[in-house]
């Protein structure tokens, strides 16, 4: 049996805060990290909260891991020796970048000891440090915990069409479908990760890959990795990075800005409060640059920054063929509440006449 | 069987853990399930009238919970990882050079010179740490065309003109693995390679090329089924999930061999990954690309004066589309509207990778002498989106805006 320690004395007192006092501790700017891009923290309430789990997913190469670094560097930078733990999962740490982010405000040489980097190469490795966390994890003064990447453990654990081998096997012993012990693990891990974020007051961020969906009529979507109704739930901002087109002639400085260094956040969450609708769903541009993440100029800051466009949703029934082969479709069996496929068409609609309005903009103002 | 041997080796087998063993592996038990589960819930899930105690459940889990953190540890404190150089100072700057603990990919068409990056590479993990290298041999696993020898030791004679004798890489120091199958494949790199990296201490790991195998043994098979099912008309088409029927149809059949096909790119990427980290070596690994086929690529250029009939079909509005992202994440962005090449695999493998790096070749419209221009798709080292054009020579691959290295 285990035996039951003696409880501190301390903790028979339990520790009170008025909601007055609560509110302003989750207002003050020391409860946020900023991502970098001003317009994305304007976005999400002022950057990634303190006590809260943020996701950010997205394709390869869309910057998720620079993002993740320029929130570490912020935090590093904070001062009063805030302390950083970076968890990776597939991939070290890339410290020559983090060193570059650094240097642009401030000595790489004396903030590195304040980050701890853990690896986590396997689901179990994960799940033991944060479900079985140890006491000395995250040290005393962290802010921010960043896992990069939190989708590449499962995809190892439950590779796909895995749940196809699932449930028949075995024989003597029931055993539950392959799939579900995925979602229940996932349920294990966000709320031990949520639990960590609450009662230690850091910043969670996650960083989750994408994986395909077929939807019949449309072609393969791009959907999180990793989603499920409680694992939505648990995230207080979920953010997508990715890809798109953007006119040169709305640039303010085009010589400057790289069209290919552009990435588009699409807030699918924020402040525990979803935008299920694609049209309300606010999106920010930023750029991401040798020294991080940074603010896209743009030619008039009037100029609405978020087109009105179908970021994150399925189209009308519109066919498209070609890398349907690429699907694969163990991955198909996300329970995701928000990509449920039956959109009115009026929304969509109202999106088309909303990006052409947006296309005529672009095109006036290359004029 | 359990996954935990696999995963923890020293574990150690002492009575509760070797008697409960092959129970957790007949319940399907993973080492995560292991660590989530509270003991109750394991032994609900071993059969019952094997009675273990709760306490006896409890103790596997400390022990094992106190192994993997002890693990951690011991991971989180290798050393950091190092870079091996490609002897030219252009393509270092750009690619920040090769490091260890991760996988790099070359994409490009055949004679795009990724081969040659691939053979220059296993010569300069041979150079002392102080002229950019490991000191450590390759492994050069091919799954195409066997090592080119011959061009390997005029490389080694090219980058050997000036350096001491002791210093000198040897082709003695290139371990030559060929498989020609996947289940080769697989069997070389699970179980001899961690041993003749661990004799050799190889700092160097490559595959050229990856697809090979994967492409032969998943795609003709598909090919074969799409004749099928275009041959037999009258069978209703189905979506690609629905095996439930007796006779699955050829989009369910393709469907599970895409999904095999993931579960063996997985796998064979967290065991390179494994040895990468274990190592602090680097795996590289070539890949080939495949045309892209889009069928509104002359449609889509003009940003105005979109008919509505155009604009039905206009890509813009899935942006969250596989087709639509792929092309950024494939290497072919804004510039190479339409029809580009795209590296195989798909995403899955794509989301494994810790740098693509695109190689495309080009007809001069005037000489037409063939160019190959480099680019790093995507990185978490070292900025995307900047093209240089390459030309492959006695010594290797170098940029043609070396040219300084080249009078000393």
């Amino acid at each position: 049996m285990a035996s039951t320690s003696p409880l501190p004395s301390s903790s028979h007192r339990l520790p009170t805060l008025s909601a007055s006092q609560a509110l302003s501790t989750s207002q003050s700017t020391r409860s946020r990290i900023s991502t970098g891009s001003q317009e994305l923290d304007k976005a999400i309430g002022g950057g990634l909260s303190r006590g809260k789990i943020t996701e950010l997913c997205g394709p390869p190469g869309s910057g998720k891991t620079t993002l993740g670094l320029q929130s570490a560097a912020n935090a590093l930078l904070s001062g009063d020796g805030t302390r950083v733990v970076w968890i990776d999962t597939s991939h070290p740490l890339p410290v020559s970048r983090l060193g570059a982010i650094l240097s642009r405000s401030g000595d790489p040489r004396e903030l590195f000891p304040n980050l701890q980097t853990i690896r986590t190469p396997t689901l179990a490795h994960l799940l033991t440090l944060v479900v079985h966390p140890l006491p000395t994890f995250p040290p005393e003064n962290t802010s921010l915990v960043v896992i990069d990447n939190v989708s590449t453990p499962f995809t190892v654990a439950f590779p796909p069409g895995m749940e196809e081998e699932g449930g028949g096997g075995g024989g003597k012993v029931k055993t539950e479908p392959v799939g579900v012990r995925r979602f229940a693990i996932m349920g294990d891990l966000i709320s031990a990760l949520g639990k960590l974020a609450g009662s230690k007051g850091v910043a969670v961020l996650l960083l989750n890959q994408m994986t395909t969906k077929v939807i019949p009529g449309v072609g393969a979507m791009l959907i999180p990795s990793l989603s499920s109704p409680p694992w939505t739930t648990s995230l207080n901002s979920r953010l997508l990075i990715h890809y798109n087109k953007t006119s040169p002639s709305l640039l303010a400085d085009p010589d400057d800005t790289r069209l290919s260094q552009i990435r588009y956040v699409t807030i699918l969450k924020s402040n525990g409060a979803s935008h299920s609708s694609d049209s309300s769903r606010p999106v920010t541009r930023l750029q991401i640059q040798e020294t991080g993440v940074g603010d896209v100029k743009l030619v008039s800051e009037a100029s609405p920054a978020a087109p009105a466009m179908k970021a994150y949703g399925f189209a009308r029934g519109k066919r498209k063929r070609g890398l349907e082969a690429e699907v694969i479709p163990g991955s198909d069996e996300e329970g995701d509440g928000e990509s449920d496929g039956n959109e009115d068409e009026g929304s969509a609609g109202e999106c088309t006449s909303g990006r052409r309005q947006q296309r005529v903009i672009d095109s006036a103002q290359g004029l | 069987m359990s996954d935990l041997l696999t995963l923890f080796p020293t574990f150690p087998l002492t009575p509760p853990v070797s008697n409960l063993l092959n129970f957790i592996g007949d319940a399907r038990l993973t080492t995560a399930d292991l660590v989530a589960l509270d003991p109750m819930s394991i032994s609900r899930r071993l059969p019952s009238q094997l009675n273990t105690s709760l306490l006896e459940l409890k103790s596997l889990q400390r022990t094992l919970v106190e192994h993997i953190h002890a693990d951690i540890a011991r991971l989180s404190s290798l050393p950091p990882p190092r870079t091996i150089t490609t002897h030219s100072p252009t393509l270092d700057r750009l690619l920040n050079k090769i490091p260890t603990q991760a996988i790099t990919e070359f994409a490009g068409e055949s004679g795009s010179g990724k081969t040659q990056i691939l053979l220059l590479l296993t010569l300069t993990v041979q150079l002392s740490p102080s002229r950019g290298g490991l000191g450590r041999p390759a492994v050069y696993i091919s799954t195409e065309a066997p090592l080119s020898t011959l061009r390997l030791i005029q490389m080694k004679n090219y980058i050997s003109r000036d350096l001491p004798v002791g210093e000198q890489p040897t082709t003695d120091k290139v371990f030559s693995i060929v498989c020609s199958d996947l289940e080769t494949q697989e069997h070389i790199i699970r179980y001899q390679l961690p041993v003749l990296v661990q004799k050799f201490n190889v700092g160097l790991v490559v595959i050229d090329s990856i697809a090979a195998n994967f492409r032969a043994e998943f795609e003709r098979p598909m090919n074969r089924n799409k004749k099928l099912r275009s041959s037999n008309t009258s069978t209703p088409s189905s979506s690609p999930s629905s095996s439930s029927t007796g006779a699955p149809s050829a989009g369910a059949r393709h469907g599970s061999q895409m999904a095999q096909r993931g579960k063996e790119m997985v796998r064979l990427a967290a065991t390179l990954r494994h040895l990468a980290i274990n190592h602090n070596l680097a795996v590289v690994v070539s890949n080939q690309v495949s045309d892209k086929f889009t069928p509104s690529a002359s449609s889509r250029t003009p940003l105005s004066s979109s008919s509505s009939a155009r604009d039905r079909d206009d890509d813009d509005d899935d942006i969250m589309s596989l087709d639509f992202q792929l092309k950024w994440f494939a290497g072919c962005d804004e510039g190479l509207e339409g029809g580009g090449k795209i590296p195989a695999l798909g995403l899955v493998w794509a989301n494994l990778l810790a740098t693509r790096v695109v190689i495309r070749k080009s007809e001069d419209p005037k000489t037409g002498e063939s160019r190959r221009s480099l680019r790093v798709a995507y990185s978490n080292r070292a900025l995307a989106g900047e093209e240089v054009g390459i030309e492959v020579f006695e010594g290797g691959v170098k940029s043609v805006n070396d040219g300084g290295d080249e009078c000393s």
